[in-house]
């Protein structure tokens, strides 16, 4: 059970009042998960997609302890959320809200010796491992300075460090390389691979960038309104989708084409999303050369300006469009008070 | 099947004593990066506490009876000082760390919570006692008299006091995080109260009638009242609220009773926090 998560039916809903003018507010449920169940296994790195508002927050916020299911259950590492929260948090790592959670008065190190001192290391033990990530995460320069000096990377890169600290057969890395840029993304990937390859360390990693979860994950599950729409391996859910073409037209496109173009009777899903200031639709369909004429037609019929048409391999954002019928970057506000 | 991850055994005392150590530590550094707040604290205490005095002298008679007034202010302000430390501080900072992000942190972590609560307030009585005894000192060589008498009772009870108001902390704690930034203004209004009700820069003597009555309802004037009235030897009409023993007991079984009082509706709040998911609202 060492490095495992097991999530039976977990279900969580907010009880929140909506304001109804100055001194009235009505009682209002939000259901941030819907009885979701899922297993992570020893030794793999598991994505956990979904836009904004999808409930992954929540659910990492559960597996975390911070928040208590309305319903069902939870087990890391063998140990229930609810019954054994500290052996929980004894053996888990975190990174959850990037570079917040840090001392800013204080350096680096001290703040990797404050949370060595949290897991009850002595302060011989403190030092030495606060020295070890400090090393690991090449921080050298930056650990004897005061955290508000960092740059938002540097504060990133540091937060992931103290999720470190504890030396846990379990990580939960939650949007880890937000705010970071481009080789910094990189390099802390890499680390997290080399945990995993080298360490045997279990990684759940949120994510809403795909090509991200597409390189680094194992396994993936993708969750949408608070519900599981699927799980599995990258190529398994790849190739769930079948004989399916996608195609990716670009140019002026205004939105009522989504609608016309899912008439088609070949079309199975149409999602318009924007590239590089373009207007991108992405058309999903069983027959694409039969339906690419069609399709064209169609765009002409409704005003659409093509620039570009690009057919393509499936990518775990096709998944995601065929299982959720929008791309990532549309967001909902579902879970706006799990975040908050 | 692979082996369930062994859970570090339950912390031993002297491991939960390192980690409350490293919390108190944490404090004072972040403390000491502000070194002009350092500094003002000292100075802002000293002034007021010369105001206070210099006015209650004016209309003192000389002799006992100005032993007595000056007695009254200064041992009423540190009293004031070490309240208010613990009444509010432990609240504040819970804020603080709710909004810094920090709170969070350490409920990811199994350091002991009860530990984080003392340990939010435990440099600042550290700063407090070095403050009431330079002022105390200052005070003395300044107006020549101030009565210290029965120094080992009035520790004592100064324990309980604490004890009592650590447990009011605890619940103002409680209360923080469930009404969040509305604390700020309770707390405005309550210290505002306390210092009246509370006597802490003149006698209860000073004070309505109707206003004595309802110290008499507020279990930190008693200790304020016990305090004072223990280290002047208790002068005659000291303690004024109600006699030495009644007074001995209400604050004992105040330090006794509301840190379990006050704990218990924190971990209340906590549960209600971790239902809602708020530890990390701000």
């Amino acid at each position: 059970m060492r490095g495992t998560v097991v999530v039976e039916n977990l279900t969580k809903t907010y009880h929140t009042k909506q304001r109804k003018g100055l001194f009235k507010s009505v009682p209002r449920d939000v259901e941030a998960l819907k009885g979701v169940s899922m297993d992570v296994k020893e030794g793999e790195i598991f994505g956990l997609l979904g836009p904004n508002g999808a409930g992954k927050t929540t659910m990492i916020k559960i597996l975390s302890t911070l928040l208590l299911p309305s319903s069902g259950t939870a087990r890391l590492n063998g140990y229930d959320v609810m019954t054994d929260d500290n052996a929980v948090r004894a053996t888990v790592g975190c990174m959850l809200m990037g570079d917040r959670g840090l001392y800013w008065k204080l350096t680096g190190r001290e703040n990797l010796m404050y949370f060595g001192a949290l897991y009850h290391y002595s302060p011989a033990d403190r030092k030495r491992r606060a020295q070890e990530i400090i090393d690991m995460l090449d921080l050298g320069d930056l650990a004897d300075r005061s955290v508000e000096t960092y740059s938002s990377g540097q504060k990133m890169k540091l937060a992931f460090g103290k999720a470190l600290i504890n030396d846990a057969p379990l990580l939960i890395l939650d949007e880890p390389t937000n705010t970071l840029d481009v080789p910094s993304a990189s390099e802390l990937r890499a680390i997290v691979r080399q945990k995993n390859q080298q360490e045997g360390k279990t990684v759940i990693y949120t994510t809403h960038i795909m090509a991200e979860a597409e390189t680094l994950c194992d396994r993936v599950a993708i969750i949408d309104y608070g519900e599981l729409l699927a799980m599995g391996r990258v190529p398994d859910l790849k190739a769930s989708l079948g004989r399916e073409h996608i195609t990716r037209i670009a140019g002026v496109i205004p939105s009522k084409a989504v609608e016309e173009v899912k008439k088609l009777p070949a079309v199975s899903q149409a999602t318009l999303g924007s590239v590089d200031g373009m207007a991108e639709l992405t058309v999903m369909s069983h027959n694409g050369t039969d339906t690419l004429a069609r399709l064209i037609e169609t765009l002409s019929h409704v005003g659409a300006t093509i620039q570009k048409i690009t057919p393509q391999d499936v990518t775990l954002e096709d998944v995601f469009i065929a299982k959720t019928g929008r791309t990532l970057a549309e967001n909902t506000a579902v879970e706006i008070a799990a975040k908050k | 099947m692979t082996a369930i991850t062994p859970v570090p055994p339950k912390a031993t005392n002297a491991q939960v004593l390192s980690t409350f150590w490293a919390m108190v530590r944490k404090e004072l550094t972040i403390l000491s990066r502000y070194p002009v707040d350092f500094i003002a604290s000292f100075a802002q205490i000293f002034i007021i506490v010369s105001i206070f005095t210099l006015a209650g002298l004016t209309f003192s008679t000389g002799g006992a009876a100005s032993e007595t007034t000056s007695g009254v202010v200064v041992y009423g302000f540190i009293m004031f000082m070490f309240v208010s430390d613990t009444l509010w501080t432990i609240g504040f900072n819970v804020r603080h760390e709710q909004v810094q992000g920090t709170l969070e942190q350490l409920y990811l972590s199994p350091a002991s919570k009860f530990a984080s609560l003392i340990a939010r307030v435990t440099h600042l009585l550290i700063w407090t006692s070095l403050l009431s005894f330079t002022s105390a000192v200052i005070m003395r060589s300044m107006l020549g008299s101030l009565p210290v008498y029965n120094a080992g009772r009035a520790l004592v009870l100064l324990a309980f006091i604490l004890s009592g108001t650590f447990g009011i902390g605890f619940a103002f704690a409680a209360l923080t995080l469930r009404v969040k930034e509305t604390a700020n203004s309770l707390v405005n209004m309550f210290q505002f109260v306390f210092m009246i009700l509370g006597a802490c820069f003149f006698p209860f003597s000073a004070l309505p009638e109707w206003m004595r009555w309802i110290s008499r309802l507020i279990p930190t004037a008693y200790g304020v009242d016990i305090f004072r009235s223990t280290l002047m030897d208790y002068p005659p009409g000291f303690p004024e609220l109600a006699p030495v023993n009644v007074e001995i007991i209400i604050v004992v079984a105040f330090g006794l009773i509301m840190p379990f009082v006050g704990y218990w509706l924190f971990r209340r709040a906590e549960h209600h926090a971790r239902e809602k998911g708020s530890l990390g609202e701000y």
